[in-house]
Parts: C-alpha cells; sequence; structure tokens
C-alpha cells in the first residue's frame, strides 16, 4: 500500500512539474496552427495541428491498436538490454580478460549504423516480433553497458577502503558499495536507452511493414494522408512519454532508498 | 612466538617487529618507513606523532592488514597480520558513511557485513550513538549531519563489534578546533568503557598528549623512531589537564623531539 501511494505521489509530481514544458508545447502548436491557416498551406504539405488531432480522434481504433504493440516491443527490446547490458558491464567491470577482449569489440560493434542492419534482422528472424525486439536492443545496449561500466568505477575509494577493513567479500562490496553507487549512471543510461529502444521498433516496423505505428506511418506516408502520418507521430510521442516517465518514475522510488 | 612486555610490564598486544615500507613502481623506490619496532600493552593508548608524510598513516594501514607489509611483521594477539581482522575497529581521516543509510544503519555496517544477527546489536548501537550525543539524529542520513556528527558516528561503528585494537588515522584533522577538542573528550569516555588497544596517528602534540598513555615520535623520510614518551596524567582526563604546567612541558618536549626528527631528514 504504502508503495502505490508512493508511486502515486510521485506521478503527481511529475505532471505537476511537467507545466513548464506543457505551456512551452501549448505555444509552440498555437504558432503552427496560426501560420498554417494566415498562409493557407496545403495539409498535404503542413496539415495544422487541429486536424491531427482530429485524426488522432477519428483514427483512434486503429492507433490504438498499431500502438501497443509498438509499446511492448520497445519494452522488450529495452529491458533486454538492461539485463544483458548490465551484465556485459559487470562483465567488463570484474574481468581484466573480458575487458581486454570484449571492450574494444563493443565500441567496434556501436561503430556499425544498425538502422542500416535491420533487413539483416528480418532475414535472420523473420518478420514477426521476433526481429523488431532485436534491432531495438541492438540500439539499446551500448548506453547500458557504458553506464554500466562507469557506474560500478564510480565507487568512492574510501568506501572500498572501509569495506577491506571488515573483510568484507567481493560479493558483499558489489551488493552494498559499487551497486548503489552506480545507480544514478544506469539510470542515465537507462533514459538514453529507452528512447533508442523506440527508434529500433519504428525502424523495424518500417522494414518489416507488418503492424505499429511505423508501418501506419509508412503506409499512410506513400499515399500522402500527412494527417494521419502526423497524427501517429503524435501517439508515437505519447508512447514515448509513456515509456521513458515508467523510467523515471523507477528512478524517483529507488532513489528514494539509495539517494542521499 | 616470544612476547615482549612494554615498559609497565603488561603483555605486548600489538608488536610491530622491524617493519618497513617501500613503495616501488618501476625504477622508483621509495623507502617511507626503516625499521620500526615498538609494542603496544593490552589496553594502552598509544599514539604515532609525526609530521605529514612521515609514514605513520603507512604504518597503521599495515597494522589494519590494509597495506602489504614490505619488511618485518606485525603481530595482533599473537597472531601475525596479513589482512584486515574482524577484532579490530577502524577509523579513518574521513568518515567514509554509506550516503543512503542512516546513522544507525551506517553503526550497523560491521555487523551486517560480518553476518551477525542484526537485531542483536541494535541495543548496543543506539547505546553507543546516545553516548556521543546522536541518539536523536540516528535515523538522519549522512547529508543531514555536520562534520563533527558524521566523525561520532564513525566511531560507533567502529566499536559496534566490540574490537579489540582501535586504530585510528588522523580522525579529528578535518574537524574545526572546537569540535575537535569536543571529540577528543568523547573518544576518550567512550574508550574508557573498555579500554581497546589503541593506535591513533595524528600531527598535533596536544592531541597526541591528552588522548594517550604513550607517545611515540616519528621522525621522516625515511620515517623511523624518534622518541617514546609515557603520559603519565591520570584517567579520566579532561580538557583542564591542557592548562597545566606539567601538560605544557611534555608538549614542549614532545615539540623538541619532532623538530629534531624532522630537521635530521631536511
Amino acid at each position: 500500500m504504502k508503495v502505490v501511494w508512493g508511486a502515486l505521489g510521485t506521478a503527481i509530481s511529475l505532471i505537476r512539474d511537467a507545466g513548464p514544458a506543457l505551456l512551452i508545447a501549448g505555444l509552440v502548436l498555437l504558432v503552427w496552427e496560426l501560420a498554417v491557416r494566415i498562409n493557407g498551406i496545403n495539409p498535404v504539405i503542413l496539415p495544422p495541428p487541429s486536424a491531427v488531432f482530429g485524426a488522432v480522434l477519428a483514427q483512434r481504433e486503429i492507433l490504438l491498436r498499431n500502438a501497443i504493440p509498438t509499446a511492448l516491443e520497445s519494452l522488450a527490446g529495452f529491458l533486454l538490454s538492461v539485463v544483458l547490458g548490465g551484465l556485459l558491464g559487470i562483465l567488463l567491470t570484474y574481468s581484466r580478460m573480458a575487458r581486454d577482449a570484449l571492450y574494444p569489440n563493443v565500441v567496434l560493434f556501436q561503430l556499425i549504423p544498425k538502422v542500416a542492419v535491420a533487413p539483416l534482422f528480418m532475414l535472420w528472424l523473420g518478420i514477426d516480433w521476433h526481429s523488431r525486439v532485436a534491432i531495438a536492443f541492438f540500439i539499446a545496449f551500448f548506453p547500458i553497458v557504458i553506464s554500466t561500466v562507469s557506474g560500478l568505477n564510480a565507487v568512492d575509494d574510501l568506501l572500498l577502503r572501509l569495506f577491506k577493513s571488515l573483510d568484507a567479500t567481493e560479493r558483499q562490496i558489489f551488493f552494498k558499495v559499487r551497486m548503489p553507487s552506480s545507480l544514478p549512471f544506469l539510470f542515465n543510461g537507462m533514459k538514453i536507452s529507452m528512447t533508442l529502444a523506440i527508434i529500433g521498433v519504428i525502424v523495424g516496423e518500417f522494414v518489416t511493414s507488418q503492424r505499429g505505428l511505423g508501418y501506419i506511418i509508412l503506409f499512410a506516408g506513400s499515399r500522402l494522408e500527412t494527417t494521419v502520418v502526423l497524427a501517429a507521430i503524435f501517439v508515437l510521442c505519447a508512447v514515448g512519454l509513456v515509456l521513458y516517465g515508467l523510467v523515471v518514475l523507477a528512478e524517483r522510488l529507488i532513489m528514494r532508498k539509495y539517494g542521499s | 612466538m616470544q612476547t615482549l612486555n612494554d615498559e609497565n610490564g603488561r603483555d605486548a598486544f600489538i608488536q610491530i617487529d622491524r617493519v618497513g615500507k617501500t613503495y616501488s613502481g618501476g625504477n622508483v623506490h621509495l623507502e617511507v618507513l626503516r625499521d620500526i619496532s615498538l609494542s603496544a600493552g593490552k589496553g594502552q593508548f598509544v599514539s604515532l606523532l609525526g609530521p605529514s608524510g612521515c609514514g605513520k598513516s603507512s604504518l597503521l594501514m599495515m597494522v589494519a592488514g590494509l597495506e602489504p607489509i614490505t619488511a618485518g611483521e606485525v603481530h595482533i594477539g599473537g597472531q601475525v597480520v596479513s589482512k584486515a581482522r574482524r577484532d579490530v575497529g577502524v577509523i579513518f581521516q574521513d568518515a567514509t558513511l554509506l550516503p543512503w543509510k542512516t546513522a544507525l544503519e551506517n553503526v550497523l555496517l560491521p555487523i551486517e557485513v560480518f553476518g551477525l544477527p542484526y537485531g542483536a546489536y541494535r541495543d548496543h548501537a543506539e547505546a553507543l550513538l546516545s553516548l556521543v550525543g546522536l541518539r536523536q539524529a540516528m535515523h538522519k542520513r549522512p547529508r543531514q549531519l555536520s562534520g563533527g556528527m558524521k566523525q561520532r558516528v564513525a566511531i560507533c561503528r567502529a566499536l559496534i563489534h566490540d574490537p579489540a585494537v582501535l586504530l585510528m588515522d588522523e580522525p579529528f584533522s578535518a574537524l574545526d578546533a572546537i569540535t575537535r577538542d569536543d571529540l577528543n573528550v568523547e573518544l576518550l569516555r567512550i574508550w574508557d568503557k573498555s579500554h581497546q588497544t589503541a593506535l591513533f596517528v595524528t600531527h598535533s602534540i596536544r592531541e597526541a598528549a591528552f588522548l594517550s598513555d604513550r607517545v611515540i615520535v616519528l621522525g621522516d623520510r625515511p620515517g623511523r623512531i624518534i622518541a617514546d614518551m609515557s603520559i603519565p596524567f591520570s584517567r579520566p582526563r579532561d580538557l583542564r589537564i591542557g592548562e597545566t604546567v606539567e601538560f605544557n612541558r611534555l608538549c614542549a618536549e614532545l615539540r623538541d623531539h619532532v623538530a629534531v626528527g624532522h630537521n635530521e631528514a631536511a
């Protein structure tokens, strides 16, 4: 119960904090609306925001049906990258051999533009969710590795000396000092990874053309339905905001225990 | 093994036997300590006094098992020191508290690490915190505590598991003079309860004289023993002994030894 109220309180404070940002977004939309109307711009080139919101409402069923797989696949790719990227980060921190052998290769791998290999994933894993989650994972996992490694190494040397003076085991040092000290770094990495995972899924949807908001964007774009494209992008932003918000929510709850 | 007796005829509990320390890196060899032999009797409070860089902290860290000993041996209770021991409590210059734990949880950290029953030590931890005036603050986190309060928590943490030996590395040197005096008094009050064998590293002559049964003066480059003086004041002591002629005469004598150790090397 306490956790539920804590989460609710955090959610409310997040919404309250969002006030100024919402104001700016509203102003931009207003300028956009006026500019389009005053200049009489062709809606195929740029429809006004009011038309986009109209399309969001009119197409809400199809947009929602396609937003759900996009969100779930992004979340799956993200979680996979947190687990495997975190484990790789721990391995790179603790094993000199792994660091020497793997770290340069991980960096090299990161230099491949992963969007370019998306068609290969489709060939290897098919056109269903497997390939989209895999692309999301491969884009999202690098920041997790980097932030885990820097977080685990950011521990205060004096705290390590204290634990050595207590004859603590490596396991105790990991769970009682290194991991809590690494959390701020890890959450920074997770925020970046969450947004990258969404990009990965959209790229996957472009390539596999099965379902999802990326598919809607591609399909409506090919038919010059600019309003629907923008409506899908708007829903995509909302999906991204919710997923990013989940990471921030987790951060606030956990840092309440592990913050200073 | 052979046990030495200190000058009061008590069994030596900490024995430092021809200990040296040389830091080696590539072609550079820096000898910071040479041929140090001293012993502290059970329950004795011994200060190591010397200028910065004389290796007194390195010596303490070797006794704590936190730094490799490059020559000689250290024995605690007859056993050779090769790593950190659980019958030793260490207070560092920095309080080094875990920022996400409360004062009480920080005090209980050794119990947690040793895997001892947490609940059984809780009363002891609260009693220790009360003894240093932190009963009200025991559920606060380090961020909410002053420097002096943090170091008080560190003292309690070093004593929670009733160690036989207390090792202190300039624990009050980062504090202001008034807080430092307070903590010296509180340290003695808490130490008087169980008389751990104590080694206290400091570069303050008055602090060494006030706290100790014995003050060992170290010279620098390389660190070696210049003098070994008994401090005869009865216990419990309070800060007023600092105003006595006898105390100031002792401090003057210590100051002369420190100056000799420093100038010889220079």
